[in-house]
């Protein structure tokens, strides 16, 4: 092999372990979490011991439904956000009423799409306290900068 | 009422404003149809004059004796570009229409930027600020980036496979008007539904949803379809069967051999998004193809990205070439390995098939597919990494290298280039996927390829041609170095900033945001703007230096003299009206 | 030859693209009617009405025909987000529109709180106006007795607003009053038989909506923390 073929090579290698590496990091994240990928609900069972919260966007309002309480996404303030409790699990079903959306919440790195006629699961717990937003983060129409809020996350007492 | 699609009927409010919309559109349509008619009363009269040279000759067609006159030689660029149709003709259009796009689309970017000054909408309404965000980015890349895409390939082309014959002008030419057609309309329909159509929002006549007049949107992206894939199948046809007979394809230039790919791309991923599109448009009338009770609205985001992938290659894969071909000029030298340059450029091709469903990771396509995508998309890297170690690997073994204008934006590509593909592997991390889509992280990572390659080889090679454009001038190099340091200064501001705020969740595509972003945001705003100085220095450089005289011959870097056919390099003229379109004014 | 013009060419071409285009984006069409602008709403209000091509009224059960009130007055303050729920009771068509019709101040505000009945001798001039917005559309219902859809809209703006059925525009027709503070001290309609009545305060007409049609949902809670006047 020519010399210009080895560098090559050399650095094709190195490239492709770098590669390799990141890519078997991103399959046993992936085997280990697989709660925390959005998929279809129907395919998906409910991790236990987690509360479930029927999330359902419409233009341009997030809908957090937990047993009876129903929260809404209240803009730029922490008043009126979603409570929930630290190192509890929690299952977001997610589903549109109208255009397609997606809730976001980065601290968690929770995405869900919200499909209408389709619904999304995604499971998180939240591990550390204090207040983190939420947005919406696929382009859903007019007021589509407006679809976000805060999550406040607590010690909980009354959950 | 009942003539109207049913989302109108469905929709609140636009009776109101229909009568005034229906006028609006037809005082538009009355001044383009004469403006249209003065453009065919000027065509039609120089025509009389080069049929009149054509049948002293005995040419029963004039554009075959004007393709025979002028196929292969250098070309100068003025108005008769649009009505002649030899290929050289037909590149000069496409790219000077690109340039103009870029300008267009340039400025609704920028708007956005200063639009974002505030926290909240206060500048523009969310209402324009969502229609300049589907303009800026329909026509920087189907307007601008395949724009000047087709125009180098139609351009540098026939010179560069010397071709023995140029006969497909007449169609050439269709194609290009139907793509100017559907991007002209696209502007006029004024949408707001974002480059990817994602129904049911796409299906909202509403100011509020995809605007008034998606429905022409979705025509219009049609045209700009059948228009691609006309032009892409005529030079396909011109590399395979219309080149040298000595030029084997082992030995074509690697320019040629990435319009190969990208073509092929073109072809083989466009009819998806075809049919979808046509289907979304039967939706608007009775919406039966993506309706949530069939759950089938994520149907269409398949068909949009099974292309929206592939045109993301498309858009910088012509450039790829460009920047071998460039970088070999101002070495002196051959490049480091011709075979891995196509190797990688190829592989690029088949992978790009493969990982569009990178798009949709969080959208439930199921962990079985999230891992099969991911994983591609961690592949697809390889054929970039081998270009990007040949390129650099071209420059270190040089003797020397000559950095003018061109070779800074080139090495600035490269350097961008790279920058946004290590944000690329971070993307295809799963984990990472779930924080950062939809952030401005991906904005940020597109924005290092596409404003540092897409458009910084484009003026490259623009200002490489730029002498057999003018007929002789020469740019300014002082003004054309601070449109360099401008233009990637801002890039990388804007770029950084986009990236940076991304990575700590700052949504894109939002009119308005959390105001603990606004310092992103600003210094964003700020790369943004000096971006666009940057390009009206361009402007000012070409238009000042084109005043002066011609102080140098027409040739160009690219096609030396002997890649001009023998049998036409000798000045012919055509009938008088023509001699300008051979230099000599 | 000396100078060329093409590169000027070039620019001036660039130039009047940019313009005409941005002028021509810029002059897209921004707003439509009243259609709501934001939802930094303050309150939250449920509507139950029932559609009756004899007028808007309240049913009870899961459908009632000409059930008590035809065509009853509203009251809320400024930032309150209504939901609307419409049950049919008949088998026409029907829509839910609202129209702005000015502030408390302006000339059609004034005159019909100084004639609150003229609404009731011409409801059709209150129809056209520029600013509408169809709460709930013809395609949502279904011409079928019993069957409900639903909107919502928040009132952002203090004044005087109709709603009307778009095709029973002369028999479906009312009136809704949005407050300009909470304060409430403007002069105030209490709706009682069919006849709009002067009253002064805002406590008798929360009172008012709240005991007969304002029921809160349990699926509508706390939207900041703070719940409207008169739960």
């Amino acid at each position: 092999m020519s010399p210009k073929g080895k560098t090559e090579l050399m650095w094709l290698l190195g490239v492709s372990a770098i590669l390799v590496v990141s890519a078997v990091a991103n399959i046993a994240f992936i085997d280990g979490h697989t709660a925390n990928i959005a998929q279809p609900t129907d395919l998906q069972t409910v991790p236990a011991n987690s509360t479930i919260i029927n999330v359902t966007g419409s233009q341009w309002v997030w809908e957090f439904q937990i047993g009876n309480q129903t929260y809404f996404n209240s803009g730029n303030g922490h008043s009126g956000a979603l409570p929930l409790v630290l190192n509890h699990t929690y299952t977001f079903e997610v589903t549109s009423k109208d255009v397609i959306h997606d809730l976001s919440i980065p601290e968690f790195g929770v995405q869900s799409y919200a499909v209408p006629g389709h619904e999304n699961q995604v499971s998180f717990k939240p591990t550390k306290l204090g207040y983190y937003y939420f947005e919406c983060v696929e382009y859903c129409g007019f007021e589509h900068y407006e679809m976000r809020g805060y999550i406040d996350v607590t010690n909980g007492g009354a959950s | 009422m009942s003539f109207l699609p049913v989302s109108y009927q469905a929709l609140p409010g636009v009776v109101a404003g229909a009568t005034h919309y229906v006028l609006e559109v037809m005082i538009i349509l009355t001044i383009l149809g004469v403006l249209t008619f003065y453009i065919y009363y000027l065509i039609s009269s120089r025509k009389e004059a080069v049929e009149e040279a054509a049948g002293k000759e005995g040419y029963t067609d004039s554009s075959e004796y004007v393709r025979d006159k002028m196929y292969g030689r250098k070309r100068k660029a003025d108005f008769s570009m649009f009505i002649y149709d030899d290929a050289k003709s037909i590149g000069l259009r496409y790219i000077f229409t690109g340039i103009a796009f870029l300008f267009l689309a340039g400025s609704f970017g920028v708007m956005m930027r200063v639009s974002l000054v505030d926290p909240n909408p206060v500048v523009i309404s969310p209402v324009l600020y969502d229609i300049f965000l589907t303009q800026h980015a329909t026509l920087m890349i189907y307007m601008f980036a395949l724009g000047v895409g087709f125009g180098f390939a139609y351009y540098l082309l026939p010179s560069y496979l010397r071709l023995k014959k140029d006969n497909m002008g007449t169609l050439s030419s269709v194609a290009y008007w139907i793509w100017l057609l559907g991007g002209a309309l696209f502007v006029v329909s004024r949408s707001s539904m974002r480059w990817y159509m994602y129904p049911p929002l796409s299906l909202q006549l509403t100011p509020y949803g995809a605007g008034m007049a998606n429905w022409l949107a979705v025509i219009a992206m049609e045209l700009i379809f059948i228009g691609i894939t006309m032009a892409s199948i005529i030079v396909l046809k011109i590399i395979f069967l219309d080149r040298a007979d000595d030029m084997p394809l082992s030995k074509m230039p690697i320019f040629a051999w990435s319009i190969v790919f990208t073509l092929i791309m073109v072809v083989s991923s466009d009819p998806p998004l075809m049919v979808g599109l046509g289907m979304l448009f039967y939706d608007f009338f009775n919406p039966v193809f993506f309706t949530a009770s069939s759950n089938t609205v994520l149907n269409f985001a398949i068909l949009f990205w099974f292309w929206g992938h592939p045109i993301v290659y498309i858009a910088v894969l012509p450039f790829f070439g460009l920047i071998y071909e460039i970088i070999q000029k101002f070495t002196g030298g051959k490049v480091y390995s011709y075979s891995s340059a196509i190797i990688g450029m190829g592989t690029l091709l088949i992978f790009s098939e493969l990982v569009w469903g990178h798009h949709l990771l969080n959208s439930g396509l199921g962990v079985d597919w999230v891992l099969f995508f991911t994983t591609t998309s961690f592949v697809v890297v390889i054929p970039s990494a081998i270009s990007v170690f040949n390129w650099i690997a071209t420059l270190w073994t040089a003797d020397r290298i000559r950095l003018s204008t061109p070779m800074l934006f080139v090495i600035n590509a490269i350097f961008d280039f790279i920058l946004g593909g290590i944000e690329g592997v971070m993307l295809a991390n799963d984990s990472f996927n779930e924080i950062a889509h939809g952030t401005y992280f991906v904005t940020g990572h597109f924005h290092f390829i596409f404003v540092g390659m897409t458009l910084g080889v484009t003026m490259a090679v623009f200002y490489m041609l730029y002498p057999t454009f003018s007929g002789g001038r020469v740019y300014n190099e002082r003004l054309a170095k601070w449109h360099f340091y401008i233009t990637a200064f801002g890039s990388f501001l804007m770029s950084f900033s986009w990236s940076v705020g991304g990575f700590l969740g700052m949504p894109r595509a939002v009119a308005g945001y959390f105001p603990f972003f606004q310092p992103y945001q600003d210094s964003a705003i700020i790369g943004g703007v000096i971006i666009g100085i940057g390009q009206l220095v361009f402007l000012y450089n070409i238009a000042t230096s084109w005043l002066k005289k011609p102080v140098t011959d027409t040739n160009n870097a690219f096609e030396t003299v002997e890649d001009i056919p023998a049998a036409v390099s000798e000045a012919e003229p055509l009938a008088k009206d023509t001699q300008a379109v051979n230099g000599g004014e | 030859m000396e100078g060329n013009k093409g590169g000027v060419t070039l620019a001036l071409v660039i130039i009047v693209v940019i313009a005409l285009g941005m002028t021509y984006i810029l002059s897209a069409p921004t707003v439509e009617g009243i259609t709501p602008t934001n939802f930094s709403h303050k309150y939250v209000a449920s509507v139950h009405l029932g559609a009756n091509a004899n007028g808007w009224d309240f049913p009870t059960g899961p459908y009632n025909f000409d059930n008590g009130t035809v065509n009853p007055t509203f009251y809320y303050k400024v930032g309150t987000l209504v939901y609307y729920n419409v049950t049919e009771e008949d088998d026409l068509p029907h829509t839910l529109t609202i129209g702005y019709d000015g502030s408390a101040t302006s000339t059609i505000g004034s005159s019909l709180i100084a004639n609150p009945g003229l609404i009731k001798k011409s409801p059709t001039s209150y129809e056209f106006t520029s600013k509408s917005y169809t709460v709930v559309t013809e395609s949502q219902l279904t011409q079928v007795p019993g069957h409900t859809a639903s909107g919502k809209y928040p009132f952002q703006t203090a004044g005087v607003y109709t709603y009307w059925c778009t095709v029973h525009p002369t028999t479906m027709f009312g009136l809704i009053f949005v407050n300009a503070t909470s304060a409430g001290t403007s002069v105030q309609f209490h709706q009682l038989n069919n006849t709009p009545v002067l009253q002064n305060g805002l406590d008798s007409l929360n009172s008012f909506n709240f005991k007969y049609q304002c029921t809160i949902p349990n699926t509508i809670a706390t939207i900041t923390g703070e719940n409207f006047e008169g739960q």
